[in-house]
């Protein structure tokens, strides 16, 4: 089965916000279906994820589970509290896009 | 001061709440949005011109697609009135006008190298992903489904596209059907992906600039009603600013992967409640990351190389929930150079320490309320160490500028509780409660509770307590909704150790988004 780089970044992120926080549930993964439905329109505050430890903590998960190309990339991404998760996964899919 | 302040506020107050009553209707104006085309129909698309499993367009919806309407496959369901099958979709390319083969647009299951075409899970049901099929077989040179050379932009058009219409209370959400909804967006291909990943991470960073943390947005708390022990009300500030500075790549990252540069202001305008602190620095942080790597290892082959079964599917998902029963999830070592300064009417400079501060944080799993109502989590601070020395004391220019050490340990609980509804008299609660046990092993200028003056040396334990309650209510002003806060905080901060006892009230101003870069909040 073909997955796209939009799948794939989907299930990183969603994954690496779950190993955070139970907020966020996986509750199949083929297809990929989260709680809550509208994950990637909430900001990660609003999941439980407000400190800059459980940033870190997400941001390593989704270096482990990404592939190895973009752990440069996931490194130096900018994160905070405030900002919608579906900004990480529009990055993340435009990264695995542009992997040769 | 207070006589200023607080008919200041209630005047703001006023004004808003007058200004804005217009806009309580909001829930009405809604409604009648239903009837505009704009209400229903597509926001934004992008194609991706590139080979394989990247060969796709993607679709954002201004409102949720009715999921009865959204399967991309046979096996996903009725294709046949589906909204994303073939023949329901038109993707023009532009400048050139060629249109994509409905036999290119994927509506088979598993297809070998096409992505699915689906309604996306995550995104609200507003994201829906069409995947093209190479036309291998009548297609040899494989150009139908691409753009002409010159094209840059693309047009899907969907002849008829079904809706979650908006529900009023008490009713059932309706099905709102849209003919020939449309929309145009970017072709991106091999000589402009860049672009697109350049956009994303600019968007990115934007974000980040305008977000604020609940640190900084304290911020506002300076016009807030504080009454200190026995005294009056007065106003106070606490202030925090983080940015990162620089982030290794990884073959860098032997001692740090991250560098912050920051500030925390901690001060107020009555005596008995200002705790006088104020940090500048930079910190070099590792974070090691505590999971199952097997695990996390199977997962990253599942995302990438695809779940071969529905078992495996099953498998993965027992690997997440396994993952999310450890509480700890990384461990953080903080290794950070600060300067420590009295903020005072005689500058922060007054009293000044340069100091190395090194400590331990571990980061927790939250854990959701049931029901998914909240969550809760803790951060816990096990053990960290600040070295280094007095550089000024204009109080008492005599005394020995002579080296600190201190030990610490501390650990913050926070608790929120969300009310499905926003529109609930009390739609969110929110507390949070901090602690920090700092013990000095040699004399540090301390403040004199008569003088005011930092005379005093002194060791031994130095705590800091602080609790906050913060409730978000339905009541609408304007495009926000009105919240409380109550703040209490005790103990003693660097450098000057001021006992502080303090009781901190006051009105907040949310906006109703969850990204707070918008927020404004009133005294």
């Amino acid at each position: 089965m073909a997955e796209s780089p939009s799948q794939k970044a989907a299930k990183a992120v969603a994954i690496s916000c779950a190993a955070a926080t139970t907020f966020v549930k996986i509750i199949t993964f083929k297809p990929l279906v989260v709680s809550p439905k509208d994950l990637f329109k909430l900001s990660f505050s609003s999941v439980g994820l407000f400190s800059d430890a459980q940033l870190e903590a997400f941001r390593h998960t989704l270096i482990t589970v990404a592939p190895d190309a973009l752990a440069g990339d996931i490194e130096k991404l900018d994160l905070a509290p405030g900002i919608i998760i579906g900004l990480v996964v529009d990055h993340i899919e435009a990264l695995l896009d542009a992997l040769p | 001061m207070k006589s200023r302040i607080l008919p200041a506020l209630f005047t703001c107050a006023f004004a808003l709440g007058c200004g804005t009553s217009v806009l309580a209707q909001s829930s009405k104006v809604a409604i009648k949005e239903a009837a505009k085309a704009d209400a229903y129909g597509v926001a934004l698309v992008r194609f991706i011109d590139l080979p394989g499993s990247k060969h796709r367009a993607v679709v954002d919806l201004s409102a949720p697609q009715d999921k009865t309407f959204a399967a991309g496959s046979p096996a996903a369901g009725a294709l046949a009135t589906s909204d994303l099958k073939a023949s329901n979709i038109i993707i023009k390319f532009l400048p050139s006008g060629k249109i994509v083969p409905a036999s290119a647009i994927n509506n088979v299951a598993d297809h070998k190298t096409a992505p699915d075409t689906e309604n996306m899970s995550g995104f609200g049901d507003t994201r829906l992903q069409i995947g093209i099929i190479e036309l291998e077989d009548n297609d040899p040179d494989q150009k139908d489904s691409v753009p002409e050379p010159g094209d840059d932009r693309v047009q899907i058009t969907f002849g008829v596209l079904h809706f979650v219409g908006v529900s009023t209370p008490g009713s059932a959400a309706t099905t709102v059907e849209r003919e020939n909804v449309s929309g145009t967006g970017r072709i991106y291909n091999k000589a402009n992906i860049n672009e697109r990943v350049e956009e994303t991470r600019q968007t990115l960073i934007d974000a980040v600039a305008h977000a604020k943390t609940d640190d900084e947005k304290d911020a506002f708390v300076a016009f807030s009603v504080v009454v200190p022990a026995g005294g009056n009300s007065q106003g106070s500030g606490d202030i925090s600013f983080n940015r990162d500075l620089y982030a290794a790549s990884l073959a860098q990252a032997a001692l740090f992967d991250h560098v912050k540069v920051g500030f925390h202001l901690n001060k107020a305008s009555e005596t008995a409640s200002d705790p006088r602190h104020f940090d500048l620095g930079f910190t070099f942080r590792k974070t090691f990351l505590r999971a199952n790597m097997a695990k996390l290892n199977e997962i990253k082959n599942a995302i990438n190389n695809g779940a071969k079964s529905e078992f495996a599917s099953d498998q993965i998902v027992q690997d997440i929930n396994d993952l999310q029963q450890d509480f700890i999830r990384a461990y953080i070592f903080d290794n950070a150079l600060r300067l420590e300064g009295d903020v005072s009417t005689r500058g922060i400079g007054n009293v000044s320490n340069l100091i190395w501060d090194a400590q331990l944080q571990v980061a927790t799993v939250s854990r959701a309320l049931a029901g998914q109502t909240g969550f809760w989590n803790f951060r816990w601070v096990p053990v960290g160490v600040e070295a280094g020395g007095n550089l000024t004391n204009n109080d008492n220019p005599t005394s020995v500028k002579g080296s600190l050490v201190r030990g610490k340990t501390g650990g913050e609980f926070n608790l929120i509780f969300k009310a499905g509804d926003p529109n609930e008299p009390v739609s969110r609660i929110q507390i949070s409660a901090k602690a920090l046990e700092r013990y000095l092993f040699m004399d540090e200028n301390t403040l004199d509770p008569v003088t005011k003056l930092a005379v005093i040396a002194d060791k031994g334990s130095k705590y800091w307590l602080q609790a906050d309650l913060k409730i978000g209510t339905g009541v609408k002003v304007g495009a926000g909704r009105v919240g409380f806060r109550a703040s209490f905080q005790r103990g003693y901060l660097p450098p000057v150790y001021n006992y502080v006892k303090t009781f901190n009230f006051g009105v907040v101003f949310e906006t109703n988004d969850d990204d707070n870069s918008k927020n404004l909040k009133l005294k």
